[in-house]
This record gives structure tokens, C-alpha cells and sequence, in this order.
């Protein structure tokens, strides 16, 4: 396994746990009758994340968000493995992304402003880093 | 092509053939002038079959999210082996099995199925860090 793979792997990991941080508190908030069900917004009487708590719908767009940036990372880590375009540097990168996403999530949580943005930043820099790099 | 790959692609396929299916849908309800507009006119694809596809399709894109880089670790770090193949059939299986539920509209066996997906996921993303 290269690093940029591990970092991968451990991505992924985090998304399911992202996951769980935040079906939790909104099956405790919501209960498993309206999360379970077809969720027909004319039966909740409503959206299903308008519903949640502040920090709840906190989670889930930090979820969200890191949907986003795993499309992007997976890229990234494809075209630097298959393009044998793996170095120290774009191992840091990986790194670095991995770091800012598990960042990401206290700095939503807690709404740290500008931080989660500059957190994000940082996550999206290491990913188009690596992207380039891969280029020369 | 390993079975990993072959799942994935036939992940794409079905998304590919779904989601158009999808979009016809859609078209019933708004006509098919929303379909080719710009889309600034808010429709409600919340409600009834229609709208329960609209989520099918959504949550099967965060599927694609998740499972492709699922597939390129196992593929690109050689941890391939008979366990990380049945879970990707698993998985295919899972995502058919969930808009059947959401069709149908199951409670919870569309959350128990989504349930299984995602394990399958992380079992092969577990195998190729173990």
C-alpha cells in the first residue's frame, strides 16, 4: 500500500464514521419512525434536515461536504498511483487532506468561523496539489 | 477486469439507466419544458413515487462516492482477494435491493439495507489497510 492508499482507505473510513456521528444524534432527535420511513415530505410535514438541532443539521452538512471532497481526493490519488507520480511531497498532501478533513468536523460543530473554511481550503490546496503534480 | 471493477461498472450502468429512468419520471409531473429549462422554477419532487425515486437517485450518487475509491485502494494496493470481491457483489446487490425498498416504500428495511452497503464498503476498505 503507497501512502496516498492508506490516506485513502482511511478517508473512507472516516466518511462511514461521519456517518455514524450523525444518524446518532438525529435518530435520537427525529426517532427511527420518520429516519426509517420513505421520507415523504408531505408526511414529516416538512424537510428532514429542517428538523434536525442546530448541531445535528451541523453534521450532516459536514457529511455533506465531505462527499464532495472525497470525489475530488479519490482523483487525485488515482491519477498519482496509476500515473506513478507518487513522491514525498504528494504523500504529505494526502496527509494533509486527511488532517484537514477530520478537522473540518470539530470546526463545523462548533461553527468556527473563518476556520472551517480555511480548514476546507487547506484540504482542497493538498487535492489540487496533488492533482498537479501528477501533471509534471 | 476483477470482479471489484466489474461491480463498479455495473454500478455506473445502473446509475446511467436509473437515473435517466429518473428524470423521465420527473418529466410526467412537470412536463417535458422543465426538463430542458434552465430549472430556475421550483418544482416539488418531494412528495409520492416520483419524489422517492429523486432520493433513490441522489443517495445512489453518494454511493458511486464512496465505492470507487473503495474499488481503486483494493485494485491499486493488490489486497484483492475472494472476501473483497464478494463484497462489492454485495454491495451492487444492496443498491438494488434499496430503490426496490424506497419504491416500495419499506420501513426500515430500506435503512437496513442501505446498512448493509455501507458494510460491505468498509469491509473492503478494512482488508486493504489490514
Amino acid at each position: 500500500m503507497t501512502a496516498e492508499l492508506t490516506v485513502l482507505a482511511l478517508a473512507a473510513l472516516l466518511q462511514v464514521f461521519q456517518y455514524v456521528l450523525m444518524s446518532v444524534p438525529a435518530n435520537l432527535e427525529l426517532g427511527p419512525g420518520k429516519t426509517a420511513s420513505a421520507r415523504d415530505r408531505d408526511r414529516l410535514g416538512g424537510s428532514l434536515e429542517d428538523q434536525l438541532s442546530t448541531k445535528t443539521a451541523r453534521l450532516y452538512r459536514a457529511l455533506n461536504n465531505h462527499f464532495e471532497g472525497l470525489i475530488l481526493f479519490t482523483i487525485a490519488v488515482v491519477v498519482v498511483t496509476l500515473g506513478e507520480a507518487s513522491t514525498h511531497f504528494t504523500a504529505v498532501c494526502a496527509w494533509t487532506y486527511l488532517a484537514a478533513r477530520i478537522a473540518y468536523v470539530p470546526a463545523y460543530w462548533l461553527g468556527l468561523r473563518p476556520w472551517r473554511s480555511l480548514i476546507w481550503l487547506l484540504g482542497f490546496l493538498a487535492t489540487i496539489a496533488m492533482i498537479i503534480a501528477s501533471l509534471f | 477486469m476483477t470482479p471489484e471493477l466489474t461491480a463498479l461498472a455495473t454500478l455506473v450502468a445502473l446509475q446511467i439507466v436509473f437515473g435517466l429512468s429518473v428524470t423521465g419520471l420527473i418529466s410526467l409531473r412537470t412536463g417535458a419544458g422543465y426538463i430542458l429549462s434552465s430549472r430556475e422554477q421550483e418544482v416539488d419532487l418531494t412528495t409520492g413515487f416520483i419524489g422517492r425515486m429523486h432520493r433513490a437517485r441522489i443517495n445512489n450518487f453518494e454511493a458511486l462516492a464512496y465505492f470507487t475509491p473503495a474499488v481503486a485502494i483494493v485494485t491499486l494496493s493488490n489486497t484483492a482477494n475472494e472476501t473483497t470481491a464478494i463484497a462489492a457483489w454485495v454491495f451492487i446487490a444492496s443498491r438494488l435491493a434499496f430503490i426496490a425498498a424506497y419504491a416500495l416504500d419499506l420501513a426500515p428495511w430500506r435503512s437496513i439495507v442501505w446498512l448493509i452497503g455501507i458494510g460491505a464498503v468498509a469491509t473492503m476498505v478494512g482488508i486493504s489497510l489490514l
